[in-house]
């Protein structure tokens, strides 16, 4: 840490001249900028029009002694942050004690040693330094993340209505148009062309949940007796339509007829994720199931598939939201590795917790509860 | 008064902090020449007036300012004066024969500057 002792200005509070004299005179020549106060009520306004780094304050003084100066200035927030040093000729265990109970951060005894005043300066103003560096670079941190995260929402935001309109236009056209009007290859092509827009929707629609999630912008927003059976089909039914272009089936295995008290939107999303991860990591003609179990007080759902699995290195990368972690699926789908994040954080918003057990190789399956407790019997 | 009865103010402290600055080292003693004999004053009449709060801060301005100009030998007789005056009965005495030193101690001061 480079410090510039001219940048530092220390004042100096003592009732006598030879302490004033001899002070400025050792704080000048180490380099800092000094000002003087002759007793505690002339500190106050010096603190007051100048606001000074640091302060070596002695505590026996006319007018208002050192402690009183020091309990003024720590009731200030203005002020409560200027370090203190005591130099006083008080110094036993008790005067010392008292000293740091007004907020010392320091107690030199007078006669004091030179060097010793000057490390003790020196090592105050560096922690001085050290909180100033930490606030602008915190500062500097708060400003990027900010800008970040609106760019972030106005891209996923802006972006989202045209895809979402292409979306639907691309699922008219896959579902009106034979392959043999088109030719083999070029409905192949409109095939892609569909699958490509549904992973952009939900990427965008991910980045603007996460974004809002984030920056403390997405309220979790309870509904009362949300159908839990109703809610599952919902989402499988849209995504049969993804996995039917992989040949992937999708099986309900289970029911319930509980209803929860939970956000909707949030409860959809952390499904849809899960079962769009399994079509991604399945293989051509495999099975996803989706499992609901009832326990005593909440309802589990698991979306398991039969695909590449994850390795034992790869499953300590998932919901660490520092590791960007994403991969490739069957068909080199890409993914932005937001999806599990917001499952994690929906779920945990939800009163549930999401886990998962994987096999490499062999398949994964990720489950999540919901909490029912309230609801029950009815 | 007989000079060679009480040592002689050493100023090796004084020098170190003012780094052999004559002229720093001479506005020090000069403060401490104008300075002590309102500390004596103070002292005096306070102990003579039961008034200890006012000799303790007479004896508290006095400590550091003796060890800057070197006459140390009474430092530890004026610390036990400000840190209980209250209990002492030969009070009177001791701030004279604290009072003599620190005249002689002007005395060769005064000659330095």
């Amino acid at each position: 840490m480079d410090i510039n002792n001219h940048d530092y200005t220390i004042l100096i509070v003592d009732d006598v001249d030879a302490n004033v004299l001899l002070l400025r005179l050792l704080i000048s020549k180490a380099g800092y900028k000094t000002m003087t106060a002759l007793n505690g009520r002339d500190a106050l306004e010096t603190v007051k029009k100048h606001k000074p780094d640091l302060i070596l304050l002695d505590i026996m003084m006319p007018v208002m002694d050192g402690h009183e100066v020091a309990r003024k200035l720590k009731e200030t927030p203005e002020y409560s942050d200027i370090p203190i040093i005591f130099l006083s000729a008080l110094n036993s265990t008790e005067d010392v004690v008292q000293g740091f109970r007004f907020g010392a951060a320091d107690y030199i005894s007078k006669p004091f040693n030179k060097d010793e005043l000057l490390t003790r300066i020196n090592h105050q103003i560096s922690l001085i330094e050290a909180q100033r560096i930490i606030q602008r670079q915190t500062e500097e941190l708060r400003k990027t993340i900010i800008g970040r995260d609106k760019l972030y929402s106005v891209i996923a935001h802006d972006l989202r209505g045209p895809i979402a309109s292409i979306r639907m236009v691309m699922e008219v056209l896959i579902s009106e148009i034979k392959p043999e009007n088109i030719g083999e290859d070029m409905y192949e092509l409109l095939t892609m062309a569909n699958r490509l827009t549904d992973d952009s929707f939900s990427l965008l629609d991910n980045l603007l949940k996460w974004t809002k999630s984030q920056t403390g912008r997405l309220n979790t927003v309870f509904q009362d007796d949300v159908d839990i059976m109703n809610l599952i089909n919902g989402v499988v039914e849209v995504q049969k339509g993804v996995a039917s272009l992989k040949k992937v089936k999708i099986n309900v295995v289970g029911s319930t007829n509980r209803s929860a008290r939970i956000d909707i939107d949030m409860a959809k999303t952390s499904l849809r994720n899960l079962i769009s991860n399994a079509i991604k990591f399945s293989y051509e003609n495999s099975n996803v199931d989706v499992v609901i179990e009832e326990a005593e007080d909440r309802i589990y759902i698991a979306v398991r598939d039969y695909g590449t699995g994850i390795s034992k290195d790869n499953q300590e990368k998932l919901f660490q939201p520092d590791i960007h972690f994403t991969s490739y699926g069957t068909d080199n789908e890409e993914g932005s590795g937001l999806g599990l994040l917001i499952c994690n954080e929906f779920v945990r918003r939800n009163g549930g917790r999401l886990k998962f057990t994987s096999t490499e190789g062999e398949g994964s399956t990720f489950v999540f509860d919901i909490p029912t407790a309230h609801y029950l019997g009815s | 008064m007989d000079n060679q009865k009480y040592p002689i103010p050493d100023l090796s402290y004084l020098r170190e902090l003012t780094e052999g600055d004559e002229e720093s080292m001479k506005e020090i003693i000069s403060i401490f020449l104008e300075e002590a004999p309102k500390l004596m004053i103070m002292m005096k009449e306070s102990a003579e007036a039961n008034d200890h709060e006012k000799l303790k801060f007479a004896t508290h301005k006095l400590i550091t300012q003796l060890t800057y100009v070197g006459v140390n030998s009474i430092v530890p007789e004026v610390k036990l004066i400000n840190s209980g005056s209250v209990n002492m009965k030969d009070l009177d005495e001791r701030i004279d024969r604290i009072i003599i030193v620190i005249e002689n101690s002007i005395t060769y001061l005064k000659g330095l500057i």
